[in-house]
């Protein structure tokens, strides 16, 4: 049966009110209900600008964006926000309460929860992301890591359809990056769409499946992550940089033969990963 | 109210207004804005106003200011109100006129901050005699602007992602609504303070009193001219408007 669609972007153009230069080009996109979706590319390759259109906080100049079938033109971002949950990349730009329990029950103020209830919801989603031992902390006095995990909680809260999260990993060591694909992988088992930007290329190539790759202001490939990735042409239109085994598989490439299937490079990568698995 | 700001903004650009020498051009905002208290007839502020315009259209900027009016039109608004309220119905040309003298005013320094980088301007107050670290402060005020408006919409773009609606509720719970927009945005610009402070002083800040500058200024012709040109006008401008020959 096919999936539902959870977004979907229609010749999308967009440029802000005081410039001349458009930011989204031509943006075609469709994202279905349940996936894990990483969208790359380079500083101002515009995909913040992208996912400020998938909870109205920018509506499309030309085409249009939906989100379950709604029209983000006709709706507000109070609205929109119910389904999709944006987490910003500087959780500085959000924190403002006294303790970590009122910061991750803004949402639910805002959306005319009863306090005992959310309360109680706030209580169970600060537990799940290990940040229950805080609850009465100024959220100013944590870490950058937990900071960080705060302002997932207080979107993750009020329980949103899609959540999207806007460079998660920037800054961040390995083991909160760790942590940051098993709250990814968490949330999607629950049915949750999930839609990660980020530059990233490590990260994505480990985690995520799904990728989207824009370049000033135009999606430049999509697919499956190891073939995107992967792919010289692509990469150097981003200005990103592949993944370092795909690095490696480039330059055994150039000095050892191979025959066959083994000279495409994804499925180099896919064989040498599952050797890494398998030892 | 930022686009209102932005009319006081540096824009890059290359006019003869951006080449004069930043003294003449402090010269002539407080001299045009010195002239619009001399009289209150709407003619004579019309022809101030005028007059700035053509400079600021010479200078490749009308178009920011035009932006900065749109933005200011609320503040135009009360001010023409307001008057009117206080001074009656039959008063509605003074009540034109200190509107008039607002915008005179504001389009007097619109022309200087738009065209006179922060750098310059601090130049002119060392000059003037003022201590570096004082005049520092007042250009990074400046270049802090822009910063602190992107920063504050990306603030507000945070807290309505998680629902919150600046728009709803009376005026007291639209005052409350801005807690979580400025707290952000102090304690950001506090950090980012002490960050700047570190960074200026592991680059030798505050070593010595004695430092040297990689500009320095001088007159040139075109200043002169100008100058000239700037005396002349607001003579024969004070005169006119003074003496009450003003012809309408």
């Amino acid at each position: 049966m096919p999936r539902r669609l959870a977004i979907e972007v229609k010749n999308l153009w967009f440029k802000y009110p005081e410039s001349e230069e458009w930011v989204l080009k031509d943006i075609n996109l469709e994202i279905e209900e349940g996936e894990i979706v990483a969208i790359m590319g380079e500083n101002g390759a515009g995909k913040t600008t992208l996912i400020k259109h998938f909870n109205g906080l920018l509506k499309p100049v030309k085409g249009y964006v939906k989100v379950f079938g709604l029209d983000t033109r006709e709706h507000t971002v109070a609205e929109l926000a119910r389904r999709v949950g944006l987490v910003f990349q500087n959780p500085d730009h959000q924190i403002f309460a006294s303790t970590v329990l009122e910061e991750t029950m803004f949402a639910l103020k805002n959306f005319g929860w009863d306090l005992k209830k959310a309360e109680e919801r706030a209580v169970k989603i600060l537990k799940e992301l290990g940040l229950y031992k805080y609850i009465h902390t100024s959220p100013f006095m944590l870490s950058g890591g937990e900071k960080k995990r705060l302002t997932i909680a207080s979107v993750l809260v009020y329980d949103p359809d899609i959540l999207v999260l806007d460079e998660p990993t920037v800054g961040q060591d390995y083991g909160q990056k760790r942590r940051f694909a098993e709250i990814i992988y968490r949330i999607n088992r629950e049915g949750k769409t999930v839609i990660v930007v980020t530059h990233d290329v490590e990260f994505v190539a480990d985690y995520i499946d799904h990728v989207i790759v824009m370049a000033k202001g135009k999606i430049v490939a999509e697919g499956n992550s190891t073939e995107v990735l992967c792919n010289d042409e692509v990469m150097k239109e981003a200005r990103l940089l592949m993944p370092q085994l795909g690095l490696a598989a480039l330059m055994l490439r150039k000095h050892v033969e191979f025959r066959g299937n083994f000279l495409r490079l994804p499925i180099f990568i896919k064989e040498v990963r599952r050797w890494l698995n398998d030892a | 109210m930022l686009r209102m700001l932005r009319g006081f903004e540096y824009l890059r650009g290359d006019s003869p207004i951006h080449r004069l020498d930043p003294r003449v051009k402090i010269v002539y905002s407080m001299t045009f804005a010195a002239l619009c208290f001399i009289s209150l007839k709407n003619t004579f502020l019309i022809t101030l106003l005028i007059l700035n315009i053509l400079v600021l259209i010479i200078a490749k900027v009308i178009k920011r200011w035009l932006m900065m009016l749109r933005g200011s039109l609320i503040f135009l608004v009360m001010i023409f109100t307001l008057n009117l309220l206080f001074q009656g119905l039959a008063n509605v040309w003074l009540a034109l006129a200190y509107t008039l003298r607002f915008l005179v005013f504001m389009t007097a320094f619109s022309m200087l901050f738009l065209t006179t980088t922060p750098e310059d301007l601090s130049l002119v107050m060392v000059k003037l005699g003022i201590p570096y670290e004082y005049t520092l402060a007042f250009t990074m005020a400046i270049r802090f602007v822009p910063t602190l408006s992107r920063e504050l919409q990306i603030i507000i773009d945070a807290q309505r992602s998680r629902g919150l609606e600046l728009e709803k509720g009376n005026f007291f719970e639209r005052i409350r609504k801005y807690m979580p927009i400025l707290i952000p945005l102090i304690v950001h610009e506090i950090r980012r303070s002490y960050l700047l402070a570190e960074a200026m002083e592991s680059r030798g800040f505050g070593y010595t009193r004695n430092r040297s500058y990689y500009y320095e200024m001088r007159i040139r012709k075109n200043d002169v001219l100008a100058l000239l040109g700037i005396i002349s006008l607001t003579v024969v401008m004070a005169f006119l408007g003074k003496k009450v020959m003003w012809p309408f």
